[in-house]
């Protein structure tokens, strides 16, 4: 017998050679023995309507054989048919597979038509690729149509609805921010709950937070944002342990594989994509006018409003503006037999609809493939990226603009009476910041990778793979005198340069019906951190942009940090019939991170399915084509610790030092015995195809027990420290993921599609030995002074005092006791608990109508189950506030005996001072479906085009996003808010964090 | 080929250092280390939370001095005496305070067994009287804001007493009385006193660090809190005595130097000071146009204290653009490079004139005392004549005092030591600001009571 798959190797860069080898395989390996019959050699050509010229690339191969080929550069093949064969197979990535009677014909053209399923789909998985219809993996995938066009500034936003058990969650409408991931829950508490993203085999640095930016106020910035989206030929969000065991440490979050697009051999192709839109909060909280202000006051201090401040100004007008954003990418790609390139080039711009946030992006791409012959390839993707983002600051700062609008007193004034700007103090003049300070944060990154493949034996392939993400960030704060007196500047500047050597050995063969995989790797990672930080006052004018200019330097610092990661790991998989299949993958991480004692841990998974509908009892029906039940379990860690947590510290630096004299503090106590945080997944899935493939299910039950939380353990202050980094605790995360994918209907003119993704989910902490009891016995960790991870609930647990409202009778607020009972006077002791941040249940359905050309697709997303704190209340509903702060028209709506249901109680009564309090006021549920998307596009035909000579396709298109919010929040709350960032222990909080964007775009796009 | 040798990397060394800190075992391991290790006592102690304003500026919004104009929700329910137990900034203050607690018992413990010899044993025994000096200040300070004063019982609950360092074990200590606490302090002062030098070779380390003035200041501050007048005046003397080192200053130029007019100062620079975004003394105590938060100008109640032509008032304050009088205490709001002005050569000599007009009544050498801070005031002196007795003399000290050390944190005590309120009568929180009342001081932080059940809930905050 012979094997044509490494034949077909030498014409194509690796990525598609890979997709095109699986599924060529499985196509091959399901036929079924045929009939005997002469041997003889066919020819022809495979083309589709819209390529009419040919495809290149597609497999072909005799049923009931191994024999087979694949389409040259303008689609056409020559294969020769063995003795008792009679069937040809044509498939090709993303198009149906069909199959052809030979008999006597010689010559064969055929035309394929384009699959819209997924069951034809090519998986990437970690290290390599394979066949979804095959794959005993859980993986939810995206390919770069459900993104294009998108208006969208990260690839984490295209996520969002679109993969089942993924859970996104917008942190802030401030440019730049990030989303929230969340792969089938939070598996940690203290060690990250983002999951681990690989650009192209690099996994990227995540140190987004803390590490990379002066966060005082502005949230976290994103690990993706200098990745364009345009780039991207698919994204796979890898879910169950047989997923993501093969990543061993980092694994425990999940992982989400991204592929960038590669060349294809044949005609050079051109593409240029523009789009350009408007952008507006969804939302924007009430506040008083001077008017209702001067009237409160009045109300409060029994001052005729006549003798306050009669002018004004109007703060949250001045800074919520119409934002703008537009993209432009252009695009080529092309090749030949022996080299494939992909070449692209972006420019994006936002302004958004903050006051002083603007965000511009450029990006480059090479991504090319050469074969140096039949056995020996290399290639390179290179990525380069720099990102300039004038930002502001958000949430907990004063100097925020959409904290201090609703906050400046509504007759505080940005100007005097001459047009200066006004020196304003502690809630400064954000008129003044936007025109006068730089406040710049910018990126450099390069993320590229280098490989050579080598066929050592025809079935046996060894590659080494050398990948980077060096990053660099510059990051100034430069406020003019009338902001900070005398003028403050800070620079800091951080270089993060991470690299990684990847050598793996790949082994496939075919023995009769048994098919056998095995893939062996090493990997060594490491990454050196260093920043250099300056600050200083007193400048002679505000003209003069640099920290050297100041008088006085009141930051000197230069710091660097290092971590390293060395790793094996093996897959081997194993298939009977195509019908049984099994697979097992193992990693042995070492990391720099952990104790001497613990340093190496093990992660495993072993999956196993079962395709029911290749049985015979399942072949004989009408109805179902394709049944697929697959189970796995295994093990996976989480690294995301500092880098000497195991270490007793006693740290140098500025809180050590003392009158100029050097002086050291403990930091830190020490813990040997640190290791890894692990989690174990049991997933069940079921995939099934019916009617012809017009209706997909996919549906998963999983659970994941994650033991030896790395956990901030509380310790009593009175040892001098917070906290003992420990491996304690349990915490258990459950679902169900349920994608649905239906063909409503399907006539050649029309079709209607409907896609539902959703998860079910179910956090629960176990067990937190050692940490903190409450009144009830149960041991909690506090996350914020609002939530707390409580053994027997979720980690995000709102544990707060309820508040019952305003007593008719007396006019006073009340409270609830622990009891349950109506008080005045609550204490701390009468918290209980009051939801969660986590949902339930979150998901997105999309709809998409075609008719010829047009093209109208919604994407709703939707959240039930969680519950909201807005922090920022507390300041807005607080009577104490009057004279320091605006405040929410709501509080004019006070208790008389003549309104006795009101929101605010009596003025100047005892529960006045009081009533501001952190309580269920501030509390909501979280509930909402939103319309993320609403998209309407025209693909020009491809005959009109032809006339032209030089287009070769044309698209025009327009996006609604975030148009429509449903929920029983009031006005100006936002349910898609996060001002704890990445932090897993305090989720759902919002301070004034601003809204989501909703925006308009337009674009169009061509192909050349 | 340089690729694949590149890629072929199998050096496997995972053990790395990190680059800004010290391990442990290093810490006490020469005499850099251990000197190091000293001075971070001390700049633990300079932070916002302990030295450096909070706990100052939190006695200062529960008495009369300073009106909140603030914004910050833990703040605005102290000064409304609304504080619930999980007041985050209280928390902190806890917090800070013990581990710079737990950085000094470090010293007290392991410095004797330094395995440098080039350490003498007069050297050990002074970084350890240091060590006790901070501890004792420390615990001080904490025992006045979270139990009541000694006044109102010796046994009633005060704070953990920790005198060892954390060598692993997490143990849950108990309160301990009041009175037990303040045995602890003297004890740790008294033993600390010979052992401390009277000078340093440096000014900023002479006001800066633990000296025998400094320990006989605080066991004077102390002794007076107590009542025990005796003692008080005893060890306010033994300061006043040495006259090169401690003295009134002439005028109130001395703001921001290291002079005769501080037994101690926390040192802070502009590169090295307890400023936080939360607060810090300039912040606090500034007008918001000078880049401070502004939240404490004086009060109604505290500027008709104090004479027209009162230089204090006069000299020492200044016009916010508010309209609200600040003080020029602290002037640097833009570098917070201000002192911690934590005992004063003033406090020490009122000490003295307090204790003995406890002690003798209407008395030539306290109203010598007091005069001399008059006149600096620019003040008519006042006569034995001008006081009915003995308890209208003191009350006329104990105002000298709030005038002389208004926005340095001593009101608080002042008042609850003799049992008075906190606010006058005409604020609508007279009532709860009563001393002994729940609210006057602090809660123990929930957070510590849920992880440690041997302490207990101060009344008022369960």
């Amino acid at each position: 017998m012979e094997f044509c798959i490494i034949k077909i190797v030498k014409n194509l860069n690796l990525f598609t050679t890979m997709k095109r080898v699986l599924l060529g395989l499985a196509c091959t390996m399901l036929a079924v023995i045929s009939v005997f019959a002469q041997s003889r050699t066919v020819t022809g050509r495979v083309t589709s309507e819209e390529e009419p010229a040919g495809i290149p690339g597609v497999n072909v191969s005799v049923k009931g054989t191994m024999v087979g080929t694949i389409t040259d550069i303008d689609g056409s093949y020559s294969v020769t048919i063995p003795e008792g064969s009679d069937v040809l197979v044509y498939s090709f990535v993303g198009f149906n597979t069909q199959q052809i009677n030979v008999g006597n014909q010689s010559q064969i053209d055929v035309v394929l038509t384009p699959d819209v399923t997924t069951l034809g789909e090519v998986l990437v998985v970690g290290y390599g690729t394979q066949s979804s219809r095959l794959s005993v993996q859980s993986i939810s995938s995206l390919d770069n149509s459900q993104i294009e066009g998108m208006p969208i500034f990260t690839a984490q936003e295209a996520l969002q609805g679109q993969a089942a058990g993924v859970q996104l969650t917008g942190t802030s409408g401030v440019g730049g921010a990030q989303q929230n991931i969340r792969i089938r829950g939070v598996a940690s508490l203290t060690a990250g709950g983002s999951p681990l993203f690989v650009v192209d085999g690099v996994p990227l640095n995540d140190g987004s937070s803390s590490e990379y930016s002066n966060t005082s106020g502005a949230i976290a910035l994103n690990p993706l944002m200098e990745l364009n989206p345009n780039e991207i030929a698919s994204i796979s969000v890898l879910k169950d342990a047989s997923a993501v065991a093969i990543y061993g440490s980092r694994g425990a979050n999940g992982v989400i594989l991204i592929e960038t697009k590669k060349g294809k051999s044949g005609q050079s192709r051109i593409n240029v994509d523009y789009y350009q839109g408007v952008q507006n909060p969804t939302t924007v909280r009430p506040y008083m006018s001077l008017q209702q202000y001067n009237q409160y006051r009045s109300l409060r201090t029994d001052t005729p409003a006549s003798d306050f401040p009669q002018q004004g100004f109007d703060w949250p007008e001045a800074v919520i503006q119409q934002g703008s954003i537009s993209n432009l990418n252009l695009s080529a790609s092309g090749g030949n037999e022996s080299t494939t390139y992909f070449l692209s080039g972006t420019y994006f711009n936002q302004d958004t609809y903050a006051l002083g946030n603007e965000l511009e992006r450029f990006n480059g791409r090479l991504n090319m493939t050469h074969n140096f012959s039949e056995k020996a390839r290399f290639g390179a993707n290179i990525g380069l990226a720099k990102t300039f983002n004038d930002r502001i600051y958000s949430d907990n700062s004063t100097y925020a603009p959409l904290t201090s609008a609703f906050l400046h007193l509504p007759y505080t004034r940005p100007y005097d009476d001459n047009g200066n700007y006004t020196r304003l103090g502690f809630i400064p003049n954000l008129l003044a910041i936007e025109d006068l300070a730089t406040t710049e944060y910018i990126t450099r990154r390069t993320t590229a990778n280098t490989f050579f493949e080598l066929d050592i034996l025809p079935n046996l392939t060894f590659k080494t793979d050398w990948g980077i993400d060096q990053i660099q960030t510059e990051e100034t704060f430069r406020f003019p005198d009338i902001v900070e007196p005398t003028g403050s500047g800070y620079k800091r500047i951080i270089q993060d340069y991470k690299w990684l050597s990847t050598n793996t050995l790949n082994y496939e063969q075919y023995f009769g019906s048994h098919y056998v995989a095995g893939l062996l790797g090493y990997s060594y990672e490491q990454s050196d951190f260093s920043s250099i930080t300056v600050e200083g006052s007193g400048f002679v004018s505000d003209r003069l942009p640099n920290v050297g200019s100041a008088a006085t330097p009141t930051i000197t610092s230069s710091t660097g940090t290092n971590w390293r990661l060395a790793s094996y790991f093996a897959r081997f998989n194993y298939r009977y019939d195509d019908k049984f299949l099994f697979e097992g993958s193992a990693r042995r991480d070492g990391s720099s991170r952990f104790g001497a004692e613990n340093r190496y841990g093990n992660f495993w998974a072993l999956s196993a399915g079962w395709i029911l509908s290749e049985e015979q009892f399942l072949q004989n029906n009408s109805f179902l084509d394709y049944l697929k039940l697959n189970a796995s379990y295994g093990t996976s860690g989480n690294d995301r610790i500092s880098n000497f947590a195991s270490l007793g510290l006693y740290e140098a630096g500025a809180l050590g030092d003392y009158a100029g004299s050097p002086g050291i503090f403990p930091s830190q106590p020490a813990n040997p015995l640190l290791g890894w945080e692990e989690s174990a997944q049991f997933d069940v899935t079921l995939n099934a195809a019916l009617f012809d493939s017009r209706l997909e299910i996919e549906t998963s039950f999983w659970n994941k027990d994650t033991k030896g939380l790395l956990l901030d353990v509380p310790i009593p202050y009175t040892t001098g420290y917070a906290s003992l980094t420990q491996n304690a605790g349990t915490m258990r995360n459950r679902g169900v993921d349920l994608m649905i994918r239906s063909s409503n209907v399907k006539t050649p003119a029309f079709e209607w599609t409907t896609t539902l993704n959703m998860g079910f989910l179910d956090n629960e902490v176990l067990e937190l030995p050692g940490a903190s009891e409450d009144s009830e016995g149960r041991r909690f960790v506090e996350g914020s002074a609002s939530q707390r991870a409580i053994e027997g609930h979720p980690v995000n647990t709102f544990y707060l005092v309820r508040y019952n409202g305003i007593n008719p009778e007396t006019g006073e607020a009340e409270w609830l006791n622990k009891d349950g009972e109506p008080t005045n006077t609550y204490s701390a002791n009468d918290r209980v608990i009051v939801g969660s941040a986590i949902p339930r249940v979150s998901g997105g359905i999309t709809n998409t109508f075609s008719y010829k050309g047009l093209q109208l697709s919604a994407l709703f997303t939707f959240v039930q189950g969680n519950h909201i704190m807005y922090d920022d209340l507390r300041f807005l509903y607080n009577p104490n506030n009057l004279n320091s702060f605006n405040l929410d028209p709501q509080l004019l709506n006070y208790w008389t005996e003549d309104n006795r249901n009101s929101f605010a109680p009596r003025l100047n009564g005892d529960t006045q001072s009081s009533f501001g309090q952190r309580s269920t006021m501030h509390l909501r549920k979280g509930d909402h479906i939103r319309l993320r998307n609403l998209s309407l596009s025209y693909t020009i035909p491809a005959d009109v085009l032809e006339s032209t000579k030089f287009i070769r396709s044309a698209r025009v298109y327009g996006m609604l996003q975030n148009f429509l919010t449903f929920s029983n929040l009031e006005d100006g709350l936002e349910p898609e808010v996060n001002d704890g960032g990445d932090n897993n222990q305090r989720q759902g909080e919002s301070f004034f964090t601003p809204a989501q964007a909703k925006s308009v775009t337009l674009g169009v796009s061509l192909g050349f | 080929m340089g690729l694949l040798g590149g890629s072929l990397v199998s050096c496997e060394d995972l053990q790395i250092d990190p680059q800004q800190s010290l391990s442990t075992e290093l810490a006490f391991a020469d005499r850099q280390a251990v000197e190091g290790s000293l001075l971070g006592v001390y700049s633990l102690s300079q932070e916002f939370e302990v030295f450096g304003s909070l706990p100052h500026v939190i006695a200062d919004f529960q008495s009369d001095n300073v009106d909140f104009i603030g914004s910050f929700p833990t703040l605005q329910d102290i000064r409304l005496y609304a504080t619930q137990s999980d007041n985050l900034t209280i928390r902190d203050l806890w917090r800070r305070h013990y581990r710079a607690i737990l950085a000094a018992n470090a010293v007290i413990e392991f410095t004797p067994d330094s395995p440098d010899e080039s350490l003498t044993a007069e050297e050990r025994a002074q970084f350890v009287a240091e060590a006790k000096f901070m501890r004792a200040l420390l615990m001080f300070q904490m025992v006045n804001l979270f139990g009541q004063p000694i006044q109102q019982g010796e046994s009633s609950p005060g704070i953990p007493i920790v005198a060892d360092a954390f060598t692993g074990e997490i143990v849950g200590y108990p309160r301990s009385t009041v009175g037990e606490v303040h045995a602890f302090i003297l004890d740790d002062l008294t033993s600390a006193v010979p052992d401390l030098p009277v000078s340093y070779g440096s000014a900023s380390f002479t006001r800066g660090r633990a000296t025998q003035g400094a320990a006989n200041a605080l066991l004077s501050r102390v002794h007076l809190y107590r009542g025990e007048w005796q003692q008080a005046a005893e060890r306010a003397q033994n300061v006043l005595e040495n006259e090169d080192l401690y003295g009134l200053a002439a005028n109130y130029g001395f703001w921001g130097e290291n002079n005769q007019e501080y037994v101690f100062a926390i040192q802070n620079s502009e590169i090295d000071n307890g400023r936080t975004g939360s607060g810090g003394w300039a912040s606090y105590y500034n007008p918001a146009e000078d880049g401070a938060r502004g939240d404490a100008p004086f009060s109604a109640n505290l500027l008709a204290a104090y004479d027209a032509n009162d230089r204090r008032i006069t000299e020492i304050s200044k016009e916010g653009d508010n309209g609200r009088i600040y003080t020029t205490k602290f002037p640097d709001a833009i570098n917070n490079s201000d002192n911690s002005p934590i005992i004063r050569t003033t406090e020490v000599v009122l000490n003295r004139a307090e204790a003995l007009a406890q002690l003798e009544g209407v008395n030539a050498e306290s109203l010598d005392l007091i005069n001399q801070l008059r006149e600096r005031a620019g003040l008519a002196e006042v006569a034995a004549g001008d006081f009915s007795g003995t308890a209208d003399f003191v009350d006329f000290i104990l105002e000298e005092r709030r005038k002389e050390l208004a926005f340095e944190g001593h009101r608080r005590m002042d008042l609850l030591r003799y049992g008075r309120a906190l606010r006058p009568e005409s604020d609508e929180h007279y009532a709860a600001s009563q001393a002994g009342e729940d609210k006057t001081i602090l809660p123990i932080p929930q957070r510590e009571l849920d992880i440690n059940p041997e302490l207990v809930q101060n009344d008022g905050y369960n």
